[in-house]
C-alpha cells in the first residue's frame, strides 16, 4: 500500500486537460475534488486541485477563473460548519481568505481536504482518509439506497448474471434438462393456435369445396385430440420445469448464502466496524431471498419469454408479413413508454422507500426510548411527530401507486391498440379473400402470446435491478479479503509461552486518526499487566491488537519473539482468552456455552471450569443445572451469572494469554468480589492484560501501564507509580476521594 | 366487551368421562373455581390428570381408574408451592393433618401451575381468588400449534371474517369514496365484458357474412371506445383504491403508534423492540399491500365472475355446463393441496426464524466467535439451518408446482370441451363461430384469476395475520391517561409514602414485599442492595411505570393510582443508567421535557449539569446532531445531557438509577457535581452499586430479597453493623486495595 493516499475524483477529460495545462510539468496532483456549490452558495460546483506546490481552485467548474495559492502562502485551512452545509476557509498570508462553500453531503470530504492542505503546507506526508462514506453513486450521481451501498442503476447486468450463472455450474445436468423442458414448453405453447386455425378453416368455415359432414366431425374430433395431446406434452414440460427450478433456485441460493455467511465469519473486525449489524443481516436474509425469488420466477422466464417472442414472430411472419407488421405497430410505443416511465417510477419508489425507512427509524427510536418518553410525559408529542412522518409515507405511497397505475393502464391500452389494428386490417384482408378466417384468429391468439412477455419485460427490469443490486451486495462481501486464516507461510506456534512485545506500535481505526502512538512494552510470560487510563485513551485498542483483531499500522507486536502477523491466526486465537465487559453468550445450554471454545470437552472439565469461575453453585441451583437454556443472548441469566459463565468459558479454553476487558464494571459489590476471586484463579500462570476503570480490579497486577491520549505515560509497579506521584497517582486519588466519601461521612 | 366473553384460562374444558366423575364428587351448590389439566402423573410418567378446586374441596381426577385420585377439604389446606424439577415441576399443597398433595407437570405447564399455586394460597388465606386473566402462551390455545412468538397470534386460527370486518371498519370514514370505487369497478368490469361481444359480431356479421356490410370500421371503433373507457376507469379506479388503502393503513399505523405510546411498561417489558417495530413496518406493509392490490383485485374479479357466468348462460346453457365441469375438481383438489401447502409455509417460517436468530446472534457476538476461533463451527451450524431451510423450501415450492399444474390441467379441459362440443354445435347450426370465439375468450377471462387465486389466498392469510398482530397491540389496555376521575395535582409537595407495597412482574414471583417507607419532601433516599434486590422496581413504582400489586403508594397522601398520570409524570425526573437520547440536536434533547424553552434556560441548565464545557467545543455547539441514540457522544457526555434534561424538567421528585456506573473516575466526579446541583430541594431517590454516589443521602434504604432490610442514616446503619455495614466493608476492601498497595 502506498504511504500517501491520494484523493482523486472523476473529472471530465476536457476539464482534466484544462486543469493539467495550468500546472507545471513536475507537479503532482495529490487531491482533486469537486464541490457542489458555486462561490455564491448556489448549486453549481467548483474544482479544487491540490498539488505538492499549490492549491488551485477552478470557479464555476471551468478552468477559466482560476485562483492559485502557493502552499507557502497558506496560513491555515479549516472547515466551518453552517446550516445545511459549511465552507472550507483557506486563510492566506497575502490577501483575503478564500471561502469555498459546500453542502452537507460533501462535509466529510472537505474536512479531509482541509487536513490534507495543512499537512502538505507543513511538508508532511499526505495522510488523509480517502475511504469516504459515499451517499451518492459515483457514476450516475443518484442517491444510494444505503451509505457506501451499491447503485442499482449502475450495475453491469451481464457481469452479475455471469457470476450468478457460475453458481449453477455444479448442477449443469439439471440446467440442461431445464433448458430442454423450457424449449418444449415454449414450442407447445405455440402449436394450439395452429390447430385452432385448422378447426376454423377446415371444419367450421371451410374454404372452397365443403367436405361431407361426418368427415368434418371426425376431423374436429381429431383436432381436439391433437389439442389435448399438445397440452399433455406442454404440461409434462412445464411440470419438469417447475420441479427443477424449485430445486435449483433453493439450492443455488443456499449455496450463495452459505458462502456469504462463512465469509462474514472470516472477515476482520475492521469490516464490522463500518457496518451495522442490521445491514449485514439483511444481506444474508433479504438479499438472498430476493435473489432466490428472481432465480425461481425471473431468470427462467427471461429465457422462456425471449424464446417465446422470437418463435412467435417467426410464425407470424410466416403466416402473413403485412399483418405481422401491422401487429407490431404499437410495440415501439410500449417499449418507449416503458423506458420513459420506469425512470420516473424509480424516483417515486426511492422516495417511498425513504419515507418508509424514516417511519421505521422513528418507531424504533420511540420504542427504544419509551421509558424516557413516559418519564417526561411526552407521548402526545411523539405521536404528533409520528403522524407527520406517517402522512408523508402515505402521500408518497399514493403518488407512487398513482404513477404505477398510469403506467400499467396505459401499457394495457397501447397493447389494445394492436388488437384493433389487427382486426381492422386483418378483417379487411379476410373480406378481400387474401386471408382465411382461421389465420386471422390464430394471429389474434398469437398476439396475446407476444404482448404478455413484452409487458413482462418492461416490469422485470426494475425487479432485475433490485435482485442484482442484492446479488452485488452479496458479492461485495464475498469479495472482501478475509482474515489470513489460511496463509501457508504462517509460522505454527502451538505452544505459546506468553511473551508479548510491543515495538513502536502505532494504530488508528481510521488511518488518518491514530489512536495509539509509538507504544513500547515488553511483557514477560506469566506477567499480569494492568492497563489504566480514562475512557477513549486506547486501552481496548491495545488488547484488540494483541488478539490481532486488527493489524498494526506501524511497528510490530511480537509473541514469543515472532511478529504476530507471521503466526498462524488459528494458533493465536486458540491460545488467547478474552473476557469482555458485556459477556456475550449464545443461545444453548450453560454447558454448551462453557465449552464454546472446545466443544469436545469432557463434562468433568466443564464442571471444573465452572467451579473455578465460582459458577458451579448457581448453576446447580437451577432446575436444569448445566442443561439450563441461557435464552436468546443469555437473557435468562443475570449479568453477574453471565459474566461468570464467560469466565468459565475462558478458563476451559485454557489460554496462554488472557485479556480481561472491564470484566467486572457493571455488577454489584458482592458479585464483583466473587468474580474477582474467579479471575484471581484464572490469571495464575498466564500472561494477563487487564483493563479496568475501577483500579481495584488491578490489585494483582505485576506492572501497570498508564495510557493517556494513545501514549504510554507511565509504566511500573503500583508502589513505583505512587511514589512517582504522576498520572497514576492522580487517578488513584480521584477514585479514593469518590469511593471513600461514604466511609468518612459524618 | 362483556366479562363472560373472556373465559378464564383456569377453567379448562374437561372430557365427559371426567366430568361425570366430578359430578359424583361435588355437591350441586359447590362452585368450581379452578379446573386445569396436567400432563404428568408422576415424576416421569406422562398421563393426563385434572386438578379441580371448588370453594369446599380440592380434587385430583383421572380419566379411568381411581389410582392417584385425591379429594381433600379446602379447610385443611395451608399453602401451596411450586418446585422446579428437571424438565418440569411439582405443585405441593400443604395441609394440616395429612400428607401434602403433589401434582406433577412438565415445563410447558409451569406458568399455569405457579399461577394455580398462587390461587390456592389466596383461597387458603380466605382472600378472594384473583388470578391472572392471561398466561404467557407458547402455543395456540385453539389448535395447539407452536406460536411464532410468545403471546403472539396463531396464523392458523385467525378468524378471517372478523379480521376483514375490522379492516373494512377502517374504511368507514371514506364511505363515499368506497361507493364511488365500487361503482367504477362495476363499470370497468362491464366494459371488459364488451370486447368479446364485438369480436362475435365481427366474425358473424362481417367476416363470415355473405356480403360486406360496411360494419368493420364501426366495430373497430367500438374496440377503441371500450379501450379508452377501460383505460380511464382503470386509472381512476387504481388511484381511488390506492388512496383509500393508504389512508386506512395510515390511520391504522397512527392508531398502532399512539397505542404503543400509551401502553404501560409492563407491556413493553415483555416484548422486544424489534418485534414491535416489525409490526409497524412488516405487518402494516402486508396489510397495506392487501388493501391496495388484493381487495380491489378480489372485488373486481368477483364481479367479473358473476358477469361472465351470466353472459355464458345467456349465450349457451349447454356449453356453459360443459365449461364448468372442471371447476369442482379444481376447487376440491385446490383446497386439499392448499392445506398441505400451508403446513409447508409454516414450517418454512419456523426454519427461517431459526436461521435468522442464529445469524443475529453470531454476528452480534462476532468478537467472541473470533476470540475463540470458532468461525468454522459457526459456519457448520449455519449450514445445517441453511440446508433445512432449503429442503423445506424445495418441498414447498414443489407442492406449489403440483397444485399449479393440476389446476392448469383441469382448466384446459374446459377449453377442449368448448372446441369439441361447440364445434359440433356450429356444424349443427346451433351456434355461430363468433359465439364460439366469444366463449373461448370468456373462459380465459374466467380462468385467469382462478390461477392466481392461490397466490392471493396466501397473501390474504399473511395480511390477516399481520392485521391480527396489529389489532392485538391496539386492543391492549393503555395506561389510564384519560381517567376522568383522576385527581389533578399540578403542584406536588414531594412526599412519598410506601404503605405495605408488594409487587410482582409475574404472579407467584414477588419482587417487592411489604415495603413501608415514608419519605419527607426534599429528603434524599439512597437505595442500596445486591443486583436483583428490587431497587429498580422500587423506583419504577414511583414513576408508576407499573401499578403496585398489593398495598398502596401515596404521593402527598393521595394514592398514586388516583393522580392524573400526566401531572404526576411531569413532576418526576428520571436519570437512568443507560441515558437514552433522541436523534436531534443537543438543544432539542435538553429541552425534551419542555419543548419551547428559551435558549437562555438551556444554557443555564447546561452550566449546572457540566454540559456547557464540552458542548462549546463541538463544531455545531448546541445545534450538533447527536446521532442515532446519541452515539456521536461519549457515555459521560450523554449522561450529562440526560441530567441537564432532568434539571430543566424541574421535577419535584427525582430518581437517579445508577446514574454514574460504567464511567471513568474523572467523568464520574463531574457528573457527581452535576447531580449534587440537581438534588437540591427535591425529593430524591438514588440507586447505586457504588456506595460513593450516595454520599449526600439523608437516609439509606437497604433492600434484600425484595424486602427492606434496614433503613437509617449512614451513621446509624454503620453503627448497627448489619447488611449495609457489610456492603461498605466489602467495597472498601476491594477499592482501597490500590491505596494500601501490594497484592492480596
Amino acid at each position: 500500500m502506498p504511504e500517501t493516499a491520494k484523493l482523486m475524483e472523476q473529472i471530465a477529460d476536457a476539464q482534466a486537460s484544462e486543469v493539467a495545462k495550468t500546472l507545471a510539468s513536475d507537479e503532482e496532483i495529490l487531491i482533486l475534488v469537486s464541490t457542489d456549490l458555486d462561490g455564491d452558495g448556489r448549486f453549481g460546483g467548483q474544482w479544487l486541485v491540490v498539488t505538492d506546490k499549490q492549491v488551485v481552485i477552478a470557479r464555476n467548474g471551468t478552468a477559466k477563473q482560476l485562483i492559485r495559492i502557493p502552499l507557502s502562502d497558506i496560513r491555515s485551512a479549516a472547515t466551518e460548519a453552517l446550516v445545511g452545509g459549511g465552507r472550507l476557509e483557506i486563510e492566506r498570508f497575502s490577501g483575503p481568505t478564500i471561502k469555498i462553500p459546500y453542502s452537507r453531503t460533501e462535509e466529510e470530504k472537505l474536512t479531509e481536504v482541509a487536513r490534507g492542505i495543512e499537512q502538505l503546507r507543513d511538508s508532511e506526508a499526505l495522510s488523509i482518509n480517502t475511504d469516504l462514506s459515499r451517499t451518492r453513486c459515483q457514476q450516475c450521481g443518484r442517491l444510494l439506497p444505503e451509505k457506501n451501498g451499491i447503485c442499482p442503476a449502475c450495475i453491469s447486468r451481464l457481469t452479475t448474471l455471469h457470476r450468478i450463472a457460475k453458481y449453477m455450474m455444479p448442477y449443469r445436468g439439471r440446467v440442461v434438462v431445464l433448458g430442454i423442458a423450457s424449449v418444449i414448453a415454449t414450442a407447445s405453447e405455440l402449436l394450439p393456435a395452429l390447430v385452432v386455425k385448422r378447426i376454423v378453416d377446415e371444419v367450421l368455415v371451410p374454404v372452397g369445396t365443403i367436405p361431407p359432414m361426418d368427415e368434418r366431425l371426425s376431423l374436429l374430433g381429431f383436432l381436439v385430440l391433437a389439442l389435448i395431446g399438445i397440452r399433455l406434452v406442454s404440461w409434462g414440460a412445464e411440470w419438469t420445469h417447475g420441479w427443477i427450478v424449485a430445486w435449483l433456485g433453493a439450492q443455488v441460493t443456499a449455496d450463495i448464502r452459505s458462502q456469504l455467511y462463512r465469509r462474514l465469519e472470516m472477515l476482520s473486525l475492521q469490516f464490522y466496524d463500518k457496518r451495522k449489524v442490521g445491514a449485514l443481516m439483511s444481506r444474508v436474509t433479504r438479499d438472498t431471498g430476493g435473489l432466490q425469488e428472481f432465480l425461481v420466477d425471473g431468470l427462467p422466464y427471461l429465457i422462456i419469454n425471449v424464446m417465446m417472442i422470437v418463435g412467435i414472430l417467426a410464425f407470424l411472419f410466416g403466416m402473413s408479413v403485412s399483418l405481422s407488421l401491422y401487429m407490431l405497430m404499437p410495440v415501439p410505443l410500449i417499449v418507449l413508454w416503458g423506458a420513459v416511465f420506469w425512470k420516473r417510477m424509480r424516483r417515486h419508489f426511492g422516495k417511498w422507500n425513504r419515507a418508509w425507512s424514516k417511519l421505521t427509524e422513528r418507531t424504533n427510536e420511540a420504542l427504544s426510548g419509551i421509558r424516557v418518553v413516559k418519564a417526561f410525559a411526552q407521548e402526545k408529542r411523539e405521536i404528533e411527530s409520528f403522524d407527520r412522518i406517517n402522512a408523508r409515507a402515505r402521500q408518497t405511497g399514493v403518488e407512487t401507486e398513482l404513477n404505477r397505475g398510469i403506467f400499467f393502464e396505459t401499457a394495457t391500452f397501447l397493447t389494445g391498440l394492436g388488437v384493433l389494428v389487427v382486426w381492422y386490417f386483418g378483417g379487411g384482408e379476410v373480406l378481400q379473400g387474401r386471408l382465411t378466417l382461421g389465420t386471422l384468429l390464430a394471429f389474434y391468439s398469437y398476439m396475446w402470446l407476444v404482448y404478455g412477455p413484452l409487458q413482462w419485460f418492461s416490469a422485470v427490469n426494475s425487479w432485475m435491478s433490485q435482485a442484482f443490486a442484492g446479488a452485488e451486495r452479496i458479492f461485495e462481501v464475498i469479495d472482501t479479503e478475509p482474515e489470513a486464516y489460511s496463509d501457508p507461510n504462517a509460522v505454527a506456534i502451538p505452544d505459546i509461552k506468553g511473551q508479548v512485545t510491543f515495538r513502536n506500535v502505532s494504530f488508528g481505526y481510521d488511518k488518518s486518526k491514530p489512536v495509539l502512538h509509538n507504544i513500547n512494552l515488553d511483557v514477560k510470560p506469566g506477567e499480569m499487566i494492568g492497563i489504566v487510563g480514562r475512557s477513549g485513551v486506547g486501552k481496548t485498542t491495545t488488547v484488540n491488537l494483541t488478539c490481532r483483531f486488527y493489524d498494526v499500522d506501524r511497528g510490530a507486536i511480537e509473541i514469543d519473539g515472532v511478529d504476530l502477523r507471521q503466526i498462524r491466526l488459528q494458533d493465536i486465537r486458540s491460545q488467547i482468552g478474552i473476557v469482555l465487559q458485556e459477556p456475550v453468550l449464545f443461545s444453548g445450554t450453560i454447558a454448551e456455552n462453557i465449552s464454546y471454545g472446545d466443544p469436545q470437552a469432557y463434562f468433568s472439565e466443564v464442571i471444573d471450569a465452572a467451579k473455578s469461575a465460582h459458577a458451579h453453585n448457581f448453576i446447580v441451583a437451577k432446575p436444569d443445572g448445566y442443561d439450563t437454556q441461557v435464552g436468546d443472548q443469555g437473557n435468562n441469566l443475570s449479568g453477574g451469572e453471565k459474566q461468570r459463565i464467560s469466565i468459565a468459558r475462558a478458563i476451559l479454553h485454557n489460554p496462554r494469554v488472557l485479556i480481561l476487558d472491564e470484566a467486572t464494571s457493571s455488577v454489584d459489590v458482592e458479585t464483583e468480589k466473587q468474580i474477582q476471586e474467579a479471575l484471581g484463579r484464572l490469571v495464575k500462570g498466564r500472561t494477563t492484560f487487564a483493563i479496568a476503570h475501577r483500579l481495584s480490579t488491578l490489585r494483582n497486577a505485576d506492572r501497570l501501564v498508564v495510557l493517556d491520549d494513545g501514549r504510554v505515560v507511565e509504566v511500573g509497579t503500583h508502589a513505583e507509580l505512587m511514589t512517582r506521584n504522576g498520572a497514576f497517582a492522580d487517578l488513584v486519588r480521584l477514585q479514593q476521594e469518590a469511593a471513600q466519601i461514604i466511609a468518612i461521612k459524618d | 366487551m362483556t366479562k363472560h366473553a373472556e373465559q378464564s384460562p383456569f377453567l379448562e374444558q374437561i372430557p365427559v368421562s371426567v366430568s361425570d366423575k366430578l359430578r359424583r364428587e361435588i355437591r350441586p351448590e359447590e362452585r368450581v373455581l379452578i379446573q386445569v389439566v396436567t400432563d404428568m402423573a408422576d415424576r416421569d410418567q406422562f398421563e393426563e390428570r385434572w386438578l379441580v378446586i371448588t370453594d369446599r374441596q380440592l380434587l385430583v381426577l383421572r380419566e379411568s381408574g381411581i389410582d392417584g385420585m385425591v379429594s381433600v377439604s379446602m379447610n385443611g389446606v395451608r399453602t401451596a408451592t411450586v418446585e422446579p424439577l428437571v424438565g418440569g415441576g411439582q405443585l405441593e399443597v400443604e395441609r394440616s393433618g395429612g400428607e401434602p398433595v403433589r401434582i406433577y407437570f412438565s415445563n410447558t405447564l409451569a406458568p399455569k401451575f405457579s399461577e394455580v399455586a398462587e390461587g390456592i394460597k389466596q383461597l387458603a388465606a380466605d382472600e378472594p381468588l384473583a388470578l391472572a386473566t392471561e398466561l404467557e402462551q407458547g402455543r395456540c390455545r385453539k389448535c395447539g400449534r407452536l406460536l411464532p412468538e410468545k403471546d403472539g397470534t396463531c396464523p392458523a386460527c385467525t378468524h378471517s371474517l372478523d379480521t376483514l370486518r375490522r379492516l373494512l371498519g377502517y374504511m368507514a370514514p371514506h364511505r363515499g369514496r368506497v361507493l364511488l370505487l365500487i361503482g367504477l369497478t362495476l363499470l370497468s368490469t362491464l366494459a371488459s365484458l364488451v370486447p368479446p361481444q364485438i369480436t362475435k359480431r365481427l366474425i358473424d356479421d362481417v367476416l363470415t357474412a355473405p356480403v360486406d356490410t360496411g360494419l368493420l370500421p364501426w366495430l373497430v371503433l367500438g374496440f377503441l371506445g371500450t379501450g379508452v373507457f377501460a383505460w380511464i376507469t382503470g386509472i381512476a379506479r387504481n388511484w381511488l383504491g390506492t388512496w383509500i388503502g393508504l389512508h386506512t393503513t395510515e390511520e391504522m399505523r397512527a392508531h398502532l403508534f399512539s397505542t404503543l405510546q400509551f401502553l404501560p411498561l409492563r407491556f413493553h417489558g415483555k416484548r422486544k423492540v424489534g418485534a414491535l417495530v416489525s409490526r409497524m413496518s412488516n405487518d402494516s406493509d402486508l396489510v397495506e399491500n392487501y388493501m391496495i392490490s388484493d381487495i380491489p383485485f378480489v372485488v373486481s374479479n368477483a364481479l367479473m365472475l358473476i358477469g361472465i357466468l351470466g353472459l355464458l348462460f345467456y349465450m349457451n346453457v349447454e356449453l356453459t355446463i360443459y365449461v364448468l365441469l372442471p371447476v369442482p375438481p379444481i376447487v376440491l383438489g385446490g383446497s386439499f393441496v392448499w392445506r398441505r401447502l400451508e403446513a409447508h409455509w409454516r414450517r418454512f417460517s419456523v426454519k427461517w426464524s431459526r436461521l435468522s436468530s442464529h445469524l443475529n446472534e453470531s454476528i452480534r457476538g462476532i468478537r467472541v466467535v473470533k476470540a475463540f476461533a470458532q468461525e468454522r463451527r459457526e459456519g457448520d451450524r449455519f449450514d445445517r439451518h441453511n440446508d433445512e431451510l432449503r429442503e423445506v423450501l424445495v418441498s414447498a415450492e414443489r407442492n406449489w408446482v403440483v397444485f399449479f399444474m393440476v389446476t392448469n390441467f383441469f382448466m384446459s379441459f374446459g377449453v377442449f370441451f368448448v372446441w369439441y362440443i361447440g364445434g359440433r354445435q356450429i356444424l349443427g347450426n346451433q351456434l355461430t363461430l363468433g359465439e364460439l370465439m366469444a366463449f373461448v375468450t370468456y373462459i380465459w377471462m374466467l380462468y385467469q384469476p382462478l390461477k392466481w387465486f392461490g397466490d392471493f389466498y396466501g397473501f390474504m392469510m399473511r395480511a390477516y395475520a399481520g392485521a391480527e398482530r396489529i389489532f392485538e397491540v391496539i386492543d391492549s389496555r393503555p395506561e389510564p391517561f384519560d381517567n376522568p376521575n383522576a385527581c389533578k395535582m399540578p403542584a406536588l409537595g414531594g412526599r412519598v409514602a410506601f404503605d405495605g407495597v408488594g409487587f410482582d412482574y409475574d404472579p407467584g414471583k414477588p419482587i417487592l414485599r411489604d415495603i413501608h417507607v415514608d419519605v419527607a419532601p426534599g429528603e434524599m433516599i439512597g437505595l442500596v442492595g445486591k443486583s436483583g434486590a428490587g431497587k429498580t422496581t422500587f423506583v419504577n413504582l414511583i414513576c408508576r411505570f407499573y401499578d403496585v400489586t398489593r398495598g398502596a403508594l401515596r404521593l402527598d397522601d393521595v394514592d398514586i393510582r388516583d393522580i392524573k398520570l400526566e401531572d404526576m409524570r411531569s413532576q418526576i425526573g428520571l436519570v437512568a443508567q443507560q441515558s437514552f437520547l433522541f436523534n436531534g440536536t443537543i438543544a432539542e434533547n435538553i429541552s425534551y421535557g419542555c419543548p419551547g424553552t428559551t435558549f437562555d434556560e438551556i444554557l443555564r441548565v447546561s452550566y449546572a449539569a457540566n454540559v456547557h464545557e464540552f458542548v462549546v467545543k463541538m463544531p455545531d455547539g448546541y445545534d450538533m446532531v447527536v446521532g442515532e441514540q446519541g452515539n456521536r457522544l461519549s457515555g459521560g457526555e450523554k449522561q450529562r445531557i440526560a441530567i441537564a434534561r432532568a434539571i430543566l424538567h424541574d421535577p419535584k421528585i427525582l430518581i437517579l438509577d445508577e446514574a454514574t456506573s460504567s464511567l471513568d473516575t474523572p467523568t464520574e466526579k463531574k457528573i457527581q457535581e452535576a447531580i449534587a446541583n440537581l438534588t437540591r430541594g427535591r425529593t430524591t431517590f438514588a440507586i447505586a452499586h457504588r456506595l460513593s454516589t450516595l454520599r449526600s443521602a439523608d437516609r439509606i434504604v437497604v433492600l434484600d430479597g425484595g424486602k427492606i432490610a434496614e433503613v437509617g442514616s449512614h451513621k446509624e446503619l454503620m453503627r448497627r453493623e448489619g447488611l449495609f455495614h457489610r456492603l461498605v466493608k466489602t467495597q472498601q476492601t476491594t477499592s482501597s486495595m490500590m491505596a494500601v498497595g501490594g497484592k492480596l
